[in-house]
């Protein structure tokens, strides 16, 4: 990804004339023209700086989407409280889009909205197979798109040459590959049972999962692997067969309302006093504790892709307490993962407007911003949240439930938290994660 | 394989088979006597857990006795169900009753749409969960079964169902309204003529349907979560019990929903890459080869 | 007389055709030619994409009421075909390297008619709502094979993002996306709208056509003529998949990513849902149901979060008032009541 930005405009400028002139059309003049509100303004635009969320409203994964709604809806108000953003300009959100509706009145929405040139940005995402849908064709229209939540590694690696779009979400590898690294600091770990969502999100992270296993040498053997449908009711089947099959270790990848359902079935049928232990990964963390209230077993490791627990490093970071504080107050509820991730996705924006009006002098246009969001880094509750190129490496963090926390819920929280760093398991920028995953280096000492 | 696991297995099968049985018998009772083939039937049973999901978490601050708690979800529940749906049954659902099959179908699925905006609504879209004070099957524990510990609860909903089951059979073989109902599923014109009044024997037949959806949805929650997605997995599962039982056979979606149950249970168990196609490879196969469906030749309790 | 299903095609006296037909053929034509020159006029990108989106699923919809609406068949497995026809578009670009339109879409068509043969073979035997199901859990079967890559071509969920397509040897892919669509590819839909209407059109008044209706009608009368039935409910099964597969092949370059969701039995019921919006008791309903269709959800996505709610209530509503005739057989119905009316007075 290149910082320069003239360059990206010729390049740009190079294609549109050269297809101009194979089809003789007027559409390319057109196309030309376009620019999305924010082009050639002398200082800081007047109206705010305009947002289009698109969440899960309804449907299953609203669960995230409400979340997600909740945090930016603070987050606006607490930007917009300081003058907005660099202090100047204020955030609106200016409309919310259901992802329920699917990729095809997604995309026509993105293609609405480059057309009528009145949204600055575009933020959100939680399926992965909508951002793998909506990525690009946003990226077609010019169109800057932060994409917030969807872990899947493809996004880049399918689509490489996106110039408007970042993602400030960890890739999925960090939570496959951390429980990789995790499963090297076991011991008596032979036999592992995995048990992911049978879709895209769970399959990746078996798939890394195993091979990753497989390439640091680790000595253990998947001897199953179970893919109940998303959404499942009645995991009953899968925890007796578990149950029965007493591994080890078992790994999963389910989440939302699916791992809340699983693991309060798996202690109803007693699996997990049949397993040692359990990584449960699928961004689990505080919310999942807070719906099973006191029955979450202590066997168990609980995390994911990034430092998204509400009592990590909740001392030593201020910024992080003063969300969770802020968070808790204003819903009565601690921050999952969906709060989590859009708070990166602010952080990105402000951090990323700043610096770009600090080279240019002038409020970024949308592909400088886009560049201008590349390559930085801001705080969070794991340290810094690094953006290697468009995608940020995210660290792996997990924990055992303990009710040893001071933050004023009445459910266990996660303790004896294991930081893994985001270089342990993420690629390197521009390796190919599966490739990476299968020539995984083992963590030694 | 070990004894243990089969019983456990079974176990399994029979939970799933009575959640199956509640989605879905109202759905062929409809059908068989009223001719009606409600789509949104099962969308009831996904109200109902939501409205037990609800009921069970404000209950702390009164109750916490077990038994009071199962007698809300047993009684409470499907009795206001019972009373709402006598009042759609006279409303929305009126009209449906003169068109065809095909228009029935496709005017209930426009009934899910409205229904899972109205669940949306008024408990918005997360998942909700049973506190532990007051959720039952916490409450109850596990139980011995033959050397095998199984949860109290789920063995105590089989336990319903098999009630439910043999109470509707003699209320089809026993009383009045048993009769004419098994009456109009044959010939309703006669029995219109016959001067009964059919419009209430509708409204009861309609309500006692949709009321047992409920009892299911309301059962099924303690052990599982309220999400939205619970109404269109059971619709399409409570379609695949009465297309493999035969539609309008009381019989017949107790054998589907033990047969998917189990196929269900023992397949996941022990073939875990099949789930997602078990239910509709089964179905698919069931209509190939015997399209009226395993009992759909024959009446509502023959 | 048979009331389970739709009459179609009120035919007029037949002296009065060929003028009619005149009549709608120089319709066709301007509205041919407005639709044609509309991007270029308006440089709307947004409408355009509204609009192809809008004809892919009219010539879906139009493919899916020759079973309903003629054959007298309702199928809740429709998705199958449409899905065939965008997974055969993108894996034949991505896998095996075809970049020609014209022989991504035939190919996409015939995948389709052979998935179509079939799930037809498997289900034209049973009948209303057994149909119904037996297509839906044939297609649902679709979809799990492809929601879990069985085979290794379909990379689950996630689906494949695809490339444009190149046209004659003219390397048109390298134009921007607004471009392509705008000069291009909206016309190729458009076209194939066109050409779906004419030859459905007059496969419909061939004896074929004809032999359909009649079975709808009166299956009995139909099987003591001497009619095979089965085969005839197969033909019109092979017949509507590959539009539908035609339909999906055109869309999988609108959207520009396939995923197996395009195979689920919610797309089938998107499916049915426009036709019967239209009215599947008329030709040219489905076409008006589809962008019905699409503009309501547009709409109401944009004023409520309670979207379904309202899609519901307009589902409902439409069913029980205007059946068959769906909202273009009810507005024909509308001004030929205002025409006798003004006539009467």
């Amino acid at each position: 990804m290149t910082k320069d930005n003239s360059r990206i405009s010729r390049r740009h400028f190079l294609k549109g004339s050269a297809a101009v002139t194979a089809l003789g059309s007027l559409a390319g003049c057109a196309l030309l023209q376009e620019d999305f509100g924010t082009d050639e303004i002398d200082g800081i635009p007047d109206e705010p700086f305009r947002i289009v969320q698109m969440i899960f409203e309804s449907g299953p994964p609203a669960f995230y989407g409400e979340e997600a709604m909740n945090a930016s809806d603070m987050l606006v108000d607490r930007i917009n409280d300081e003058g907005g953003l660099i202090g100047e300009r204020e955030i609106e959100i200016v409309d919310r889009l259901d992802e329920d509706a699917g990729p095809d009145s997604l995309i026509s929405d993105v293609q609405a909205m480059a057309q009528e040139g009145e949204v600055d940005m575009l933020m959100g995402i939680v399926s992965s197979a909508h951002s793998l849908a909506v990525a690009p064709a946003a990226n077609d229209q010019q169109f800057p798109f932060l994409v917030t939540m969807p872990g899947t590694y493809q996004l880049f690696e399918e689509n490489p040459d996106m110039e408007y779009v970042v993602r400030t979400a960890g890739s999925n590898a960090a939570g496959a590959v951390g429980a990789v690294r995790m499963v090297e600091q076991m011991d008596d770990v032979e036999t592992v049972i995995t048990i992911d969502p049978d879709y895209a999100w769970g399959h990746d992270h078996q798939e890394m999962f195993e091979a990753g296993l497989e390439a640091v040498g680790a000595d253990v053997e998947i001897v199953e692997s179970r893919y109940p449908e998303l959404g499942e009711t009645d995991y009953s089947a899968h925890v007796s067969a578990i149950a029965d099959a007493e591994p080890d270790l078992l790994f999963s990848s389910l989440w939302g309302g699916d791992i809340a359902t699983f693991v309060s079935q798996g202690v109803d049928g007693g699996m997990f006093e049949a397993v040692d232990q359990s990584l449960l990964i699928g961004d689990t963390g505080a919310p999942l504790l807070s719906s099973l209230g006191g029955s979450m077993p202590e066997n168990v490791w609980l995390g994911g892709r990034g430092g998204y627990q509400p009592n990590y490093r909740y001392d030593e970071d201020e910024a992080h307490r003063e969300f969770v504080d802020e968070y808790y107050e204003r819903y009565d509820q601690l921050p999952g993962w969906g709060a989590y991730h859009e708070w990166m996705g602010f952080q990105a924006l402000q951090e990323g407007v700043e610096r770009a009006v600090s080279i240019i002098g002038d409020w970024p246009t949308g592909e400088q911003l886009t560049a201008a969001m590349n390559n930085i880094a801001f705080e969070s509750p794991h340290g810094q949240h690094t953006m290697y190129g468009p995608q940020a490496a995210a660290p792996a963090v997990f924990g055992r439930p303990t009710d040893d926390h001071d933050l004023p819920v009445d459910h266990p929280l996660l303790g004896e938290f294991e930081f893994i760093e985001a270089a342990e398991v993420n690629p390197p920028e521009d390796d190919p994660t599966m490739d990476w995953v299968d020539e995984l280096e083992p963590v030694t000492g | 394989m070990p004894i243990e696991s089969l019983l456990v297995n079974t176990f399994n099968g029979l939970y799933f088979a009575a959640l199956l049985f509640f989605a879905s018998v109202g759905l062929t009772l409809v059908f068989g006597i009223l001719n009606l083939l409600n789509m949104a039937h099962a969308a009831f049973y996904g109200l109902g857990a939501y409205v037990a999901v609800w009921t069970l978490n404000n209950a702390g601050d009164v109750t916490t006795s077990t038994v009071v708690l199962l007698a809300m979800l047993v009684l409470v529940i499907p009795l206001v169900v019972f009373v709402l749906s006598a009042v759609l049954d006279k409303t929305v659902f009126a009209p449906l009753y003169e068109i065809e099959h095909v228009y029935q179908l496709l005017a209930t699925f426009g009934v899910i749409l409205m229904l899972d905006d109205v669940i949306k609504f008024i408990w918005g879209a997360s998942p909700i969960t049973v506190d532990g004070a007051t959720d039952p099957s916490r409450q109850l524990g596990a139980i011995d079964l033959m050397g095998v510990s199984v949860s109290a609860y789920r063995s105590f909903v089989i336990l319903i169902a098999v009630a439910c089951a043999v109470g509707l059979y003699l209320m089809f073989v026993k009383t009045k309204l048993g009769k004419i109902s098994q009456a109009m599923s044959e010939d309703y014109e006669m029995v219109q003529m016959l001067g009964i009044n059919v419009n209430r024997v509708r409204v009861l037949i309609f309500s006692i349907s949709v009321a047992i959806a409920a009892l299911g949805g309301a059962l099924f929650v303690p052990f599982a979560t309220a999400t939205p997605a619970v109404t269109l997995e059971y619709v399409l599962l409570s379609f695949a019990v009465i297309v493999i039982g035969g539609l309008g056979s009381l019989k017949g979606v107790v054998v589907a929903a033990l047969v998917i149950g189990m196929v269900r249970s023992f397949g996941i168990a022990y073939f875990p890459a099949l789930e997602l196609a078990i239910v509709f490879g089964l179905m698919a196969l069931v209509i190939i080869f015997k399209p009226e469906g395993l009992f759909g030749d024959e009446g509502v309790v023959e | 007389m048979s009331t389970r299903l739709p009459t179609f095609g009120d035919m007029k006296a037949q002296e009065l055709k060929g003028l009619l037909l005149d009549k709608r053929l120089l319709g066709g034509g301007v509205l041919f030619a407005a639709l044609a020159l509309y991007p270029g006029l308006t440089m709307n990108a947004y409408h355009t994409r509204l609009l192809a989106w809008i004809m892919c699923f009219a010539i879906a919809a139009l493919g899916f009421n020759i079973v309903l609406g003629y054959t007298g068949l309702l199928s809740f497995g429709h998705a199958a075909f449409f899905g065939t026809g965008m997974y055969t578009v993108v894996i034949a670009m991505e896998s095996a390297g075809i970049t020609d339109l014209i022989v991504l879409l035939v190919l996409a068509m015939l995948a389709a008619g052979v998935v179509g043969a079939v799930i037809g073979a498997l289900s034209v035997k049973t009948h209303e709502i057994y149909f119904a199901l037996l297509t839906l859990a044939l297609a649902q079967l679709l979809y799990v094979l492809a929601a879990r890559d069985v085979g290794g071509l379909t990379r689950g969920t996630d689906g494949i993002g695809l490339s444009r397509p190149d046209f004659l040897g003219i390397p048109i892919s390298e134009a921007p996306a607004h471009i392509y669509l705008m000069g291009f590819y909206y016309h190729v839909i458009l076209v194939c709208l066109f050409a779906t209407i004419a030859v459905l059109w007059l496969v419909l008044r061939s004896p074929f056509g004809l032999t359909l209706k009649m079975i709808r009608e009166n299956e009995t009368r139909a099987e003591m003529s001497g009619v095979p039935i089965l085969r005839y409910r197969l033909y019109s099964m092979v017949l509507s998949a590959m539009i539908v597969g035609l339909a999906g092949a055109l869309y999988a370059v609108v959207v520009g990513h396939v995923t197996p969701e395009y195979l689920d039995w919610t797309m089938s019921g998107e499916i049915v849902f426009m036709a019967l919006l239209g009215g599947i008791g008329t030709f040219l309903g489905p076409i008006i149901g589809a962008s019905g269709f699409i503009i309501l959800q547009e709409v109401a996505l944009g004023v409520t979060t309670y979207w379904h709610f309202t899609m519901g209530l307009v589902l409902f509503v439409v069913v029980l008032t205007l059946r068959e005739k769906g909202i273009w057989g009810g507005a024909k119905a509308l001004v030929d009541d205002l025409n006798e009316r003004r006539d009467d007075s």
